[in-house]
């Protein structure tokens, strides 16, 4: 049960973190308007 | 007079000297309230850090990691780590693109309202407020508790200090103190760690005898069914929740998003997020692990509150005690003098609009707001971390989805910004106070943020949807949107691209410090 929470816990953060990668790279490419 | 309170009053003393002799250098209005927006990744990174590590921490998160919730507390630390770098990547950017001085003002420019700028000052105004009473009441429990001290001589003695500070040289200053503060407070939990679980045989000897003779479920994943909720899987949900609290504190909460607006460029931002969501992690994780050690040494502690301080002036070597002490009071003063500096600001700006914007209209602000405090923390009761949590969670209800959605939708309203503000203020405060008053214990997803939360949502559709998106709002917008030419120098680009493509590694990162630092010991000791 620890190491499922530990593993949930990482993956959490490493897809918040390619979410907010995306969202800026997107914009500095200028895909946005 | 004893050897801590020598410690703690040779500090405030050396804030003070420092807080002079920067005032020196602050030479216009944009020194002293933005820090003339040229601030580098580390002053950025102290400055959010300790803004947000304060005596609820060292005291109040402390006390949760003794009395047995460590995996719950764990989660509420993980889960909050990415909250920075989608702070820096959804509202932080383009808060420093708008360039404005405070966040408040932010939502009035975007959404062209006057009426949705004053509520997010009065927010913003009741947020901070509450937080610098807390912090101000943590550093008097401190003090009172380590010197016997009157309770009342502490709380001036920290008053005088922060105010020196924040009032004499202004943002600049606070991003600098804040920062030495940052580097006291961390190295004393990183030594104070080693210390700490060497004295009980190391860290994996002592996870093992707290697994034998601790609190039940100490270190479990559900924690201790006898302190909080009675099941694992409540433990855990109420952990998720706080961590989404916190998250959203991190991302859009005033004392945070406004370091954003004082650093050098975009690149800055993004860097200084990354790195700030590792190193909060890190000192908590320190925090969490002393805590429940503490309980080899002592199992029954009458205030939980008091972990470290009893660890700092009974297990701890005297000299690394006072080490302790005072990087956990430099933890509260730091917040103070962010949050004391924010709130003269927002008073001079956002609720008088200087339109001058001078100096001595912030520092006469400063200065009135400080008496103002005393005389509320003078008559307020200790009670940390409830009124930490309650302002942590009003903020994240009424401001998180606003503040997101300002930027990320196109069909937001100024109608449907304001309704949302006020339904997630309202809801929040609401659904934490009719259960106290009833003295009835709601369920842990009926939490009073969830609540603010999805009524702003609900409220940002319906109101956007009844109402339509003017000119003036889709072009503040799309101007907003437009990266500017002097974030597009190409050296600085391919570096925080090269940052944000390993900024995953994070969760990695996290995962392995769990594993080798919780969850393998644990194991090992469970098979013993």
């Amino acid at each position: 049960m620890e190491l499922l929470v530990s593993a949930l816990l990482g993956a959490w953060i490493a897809v918040m973190s390619i979410l907010s990668y995306v969202h800026i790279n997107k914009e500095f490419k200028g895909d946005r308007s | 007079m004893n050897v801590y309170f020598l410690g703690m009053c040779i500090s405030f003393i050396i804030y003070i000297i420092i807080g002079i002799i920067i005032s020196r250098k602050v030479s216009d209005a944009n020194d002293f309230y933005v820090a003339g927006r040229r601030a580098p990744v580390l002053l950025i990174v102290g400055s959010l850090i300790a803004s947000y590590v304060s005596t609820g921490v060292f005291m109040g998160d402390a006390g949760e990691f003794y009395s047995g919730i460590f995996s719950p507390m764990v989660v509420v630390c993980a889960i909050q780590v990415p909250g920075y770098i989608l702070g820096a990547a959804y509202f932080g950017r383009y808060l420093r693109r708008s360039g404005v001085l405070t966040v408040p003002e932010f939502f009035g420019k975007r959404f062209c309202s006057p009426a949705l700028y004053k509520l997010a000052t009065i927010s913003a105004l009741i947020t901070m407020v509450v937080y610098l009473l807390s912090v101000m009441q943590g550093i008097g429990t401190l003090m009172n508790a380590v010197t016997g001290v009157d309770y009342n001589l502490c709380i001036v003695l920290a008053l005088i200090a922060f105010v020196v500070v924040s009032v004499f040289s202004g943002a600049r200053g606070v991003l600098i103190t804040d920062t030495i503060m940052f580097g006291i407070f961390t190295i004393a939990m990183i030594v104070a760690t080693f210390v700490i679980t060497g004295k009980a045989g190391g860290w994996y000897q002592a996870v093992e005898d707290l697994v034998q003779n601790g609190k039940q479920g100490l270190l479990a994943a559900s924690g201790n069914l006898d302190y909080m909720y009675a099941t694992g899987p409540e433990n855990i949900l109420w952990g998720f929740i706080y961590g989404i609290v916190w998250l959203s504190a991190c991302m859009v909460g005033p004392w945070q998003s406004s370091r954003f607006i004082m650093a050098k460029n975009e690149h800055t931002i993004i860097r200084a997020a990354i790195y700030s969501g590792i190193g909060l992690f890190v000192v908590e994780f320190l925090v969490g692990i002393s805590a429940v050690t503490v309980n080899l040494f002592e199992p029954n502690l009458e205030q939980s509150t008091y972990a470290l301080i009893y660890a700092s002036m009974n297990i701890l070597p005297t000299a690394l005690g006072v080490l302790l002490l005072t990087g956990v009071l430099a933890a509260g003063v730091s917040s103070a003098t962010t949050f004391l500096s924010l709130i003269g600001s927002s008073v001079a700006n956002d609720i008088f609009q200087s339109k001058k914007r001078s100096i001595s209209i912030g520092r006469i602000t400063m200065v009135a707001v400080a008496v103002l405090i005393l005389l509320l923390a003078l008559k307020n009761p200790p009670a940390i971390r409830v009124i930490l949590w309650f302002g942590g969670s009003i903020l994240a209800a009424s401001w998180m989805p606003v503040a997101v959605g300002s930027m990320v939708s196109k069909r937001i309203t100024k109608t449907g910004a304001f309704l949302g503000m006020l339904a997630g203020f309202i809801g929040c405060f609401l659904a934490k106070m009719i259960p106290s008053l009833l003295g009835v214990t709601m369920p842990v997803f009926l939490e009073p943020t969830i609540v603010g939360m999805i009524l702003n949502v609900l409220f940002l559709i319906i109101g956007s949807a009844a109402t339509k998106v003017t000119e003036e709002e889709r072009k503040i917008r799309e101007d907003l949107l437009k990266v500017p030419e002097s974030e597009k120098n190409p050296e600085e680009l391919s570096k925080t691209k090269k940052f944000l493509k390993y900024s995953p590694l994070t969760g990695v990162l996290i995962f392995g410090i769990l594993f080798f630092a919780w969850v393998l010991p644990y194991m090992m000791a469970i098979k013993k």
